[in-house]
């Protein structure tokens, strides 16, 4: 046994040393090739390629929304309010991979919102929750713990905690889609998306003169329309068919909302030594007070029954 | 037989998570230089030379939102001739590039995003070159 753990650490090392070699002789293509491979779409690389589905490709991209919602609360003057997070009391009741997928989007959002407002003492309760879903889902090894942990207790370099986490979970959900776990993916945004949802309601239930709020969940109707059809994908399972009629209660909510497109001059303004396009097409949506109220419940509920699932 | 294939399955656990740390070392020291910006998501490009015009590219769909300034960045690898070109498209219309009119390329590009709804982000390499590259799309806090 330990000729073989000798061999084998003999072989793990001649493959970094490979490897290291290669990038020391003039930044080879081989390495390239391996630093960009393995985490590279290829599909992506063909002639003006469509794949993964738009649908896919929407999805993947809003996992960062509950951090730019908790942002947009931020920047509108919404103090933090601890009420928000979920709690991971309810933790060992997630005995499968769609309830862990779930509520591990949950947890996810929530360690965005925390960070956003650099509350770093609540992350490590939620980070204990990330790594015990993780190491379930047998997604763990996205996510640096050690480092993560470091930066929450020292409470420094609170960019770099943020960068890692949503680093750590685009990874997760790249590697899910990769390796054909597309289902996991899906619950795994629907929690996360939920939960961002679940942030902004609640500010608006408190606040409904927030506009700026009110607009930003006006504007996921478009989201919540592709998460409904994403989840009917896998509506033969049962536990899918529940959760996708919970989000088309959720998109029903939303019949009222609507949205203009005002035309207008585009313009170009220099940001921190960048040039920014200031976009000249300006959206209104509208979200009248009932359409607002129906939405601010039925993501309460549901994001209740995802909780004690 | 028993051991080899031991070996094997070490040898390659060890080798595979190497390269993810050199997969995330690259995203990482190109999300360092976005600046005073919170990174969101990137995205990684690897393409050959091609002769065909234009030049093969790469489609995302990417949902943005009204009141937020979003920044992207590209980072080239080193080794390569290629340099990364990006676009952002609003259906058919070009909003943003990095490929200024005199043919020179800007490391990044902001757009102030006014309507929420999906976006395509466009990305090929120069001239049809091999390249490979990450693209950091992150979004500015304006004080």
């Amino acid at each position: 046994m330990k000729r073989i753990l000798v061999y084998s650490f003999l072989i793990g090392y001649l493959a970094y040393g490979c490897s290291c070699q290669d990038e020391n002789s003039g930044k080879s293509k081989n390495t390239f090739d391996e630093i960009i491979g393995e985490a590279l779409n290829q599909e992506d690389t063909t002639n003006v390629s469509d794949k993964p589905s738009e649908t896919i490709q929407i999805l993947q991209n809003i996992s960062s929304s509950p951090v730019e919602m908790a942002a947009l609360l931020q920047a509108t003057g919404v103090p933090f309010n601890e009420n928000y997070i979920s709690t991971i009391e309810n933790i060992d009741r997630y005995n499968t991979d769609f309830k862990r997928a779930l509520n591990l989007g949950i947890l996810a959002a929530d360690l965005g919102y925390l960070n956003m407002y650099k509350k770093t003492g609540p992350v490590m309760t939620i980070m204990r929750g990330i790594r015990k879903l993780t190491e379930e889902l047998r997604v763990q090894q996205f996510y640096d713990f050690n480092t993560i942990r470091r930066l929450a207790t020292n409470n420094e370099n609170l960019d770099s905690l943020m960068y890692i986490s949503i680093s750590s979970f685009n990874n997760m959900d790249n590697h899910l889609q990769k390796t054909g776990r597309n289902e996991i993916s899906a619950l795994i945004i629907s929690g996360t998306w939920l939960e961002g949802m679940f942030f902004a309601t609640q500010v608006a239930k408190y606040a409904p003169n927030n506009k700026e709020v009110v607009e930003r969940i006006g504007e996921q109707k478009i989201i919540v329309e592709n998460l409904v059809d994403i989840l009917a994908k896998y509506k033969s399972d049962s536990r899918f068919a529940d959760l996708h009629s919970k989000f088309a209660r959720i998109y029903k909510a939303f019949e009222g909302v609507t949205k203009t497109v005002v035309p207008g001059e585009p313009k170009e303004v220099e940001i921190d030594g960048i040039v920014v396009y200031v976009q000249s097409e300006t959206s209104y949506v509208d979200v009248p007070e009932k359409t607002l109220e129906n939405i601010i419940n039925v993501i309460e509920e549901v994001r209740y029954e995802v909780i004690k699932i | 037989m028993k051991k080899l294939v031991i070996l094997i399955v070490l040898g390659i656990f060890f080798g595979l998570n190497y390269t993810h740390a050199q997969s995330d070392d690259l995203v990482n020291s190109c999300a360092l230089n976005i600046g005073n910006a919170t990174y969101l998501k990137d995205f990684k490009y690897k393409m050959p030379q091609s002769a065909i015009k234009p030049p093969p590219s790469t489609k995302n769909s990417v949902v943005l939102n009204k009141g937020t300034i979003y920044k992207f960045s590209a980072c080239n690898a080193d080794g390569y001739e290629g340099k990364l070109v990006f676009e952002l498209y609003d259906g058919d219309t070009k909003l943003i590039t990095n490929l200024k009119p005199d043919g020179t390329l800007t490391d990044a590009a902001g757009f102030s995003c006014m309507k929420t709804g999906v976006y395509s982000l466009n990305a090929y390499f120069l001239d049809g070159k091999e390249g490979a590259a990450v693209l950091i799309m992150s979004y500015i806090t304006v004080k």
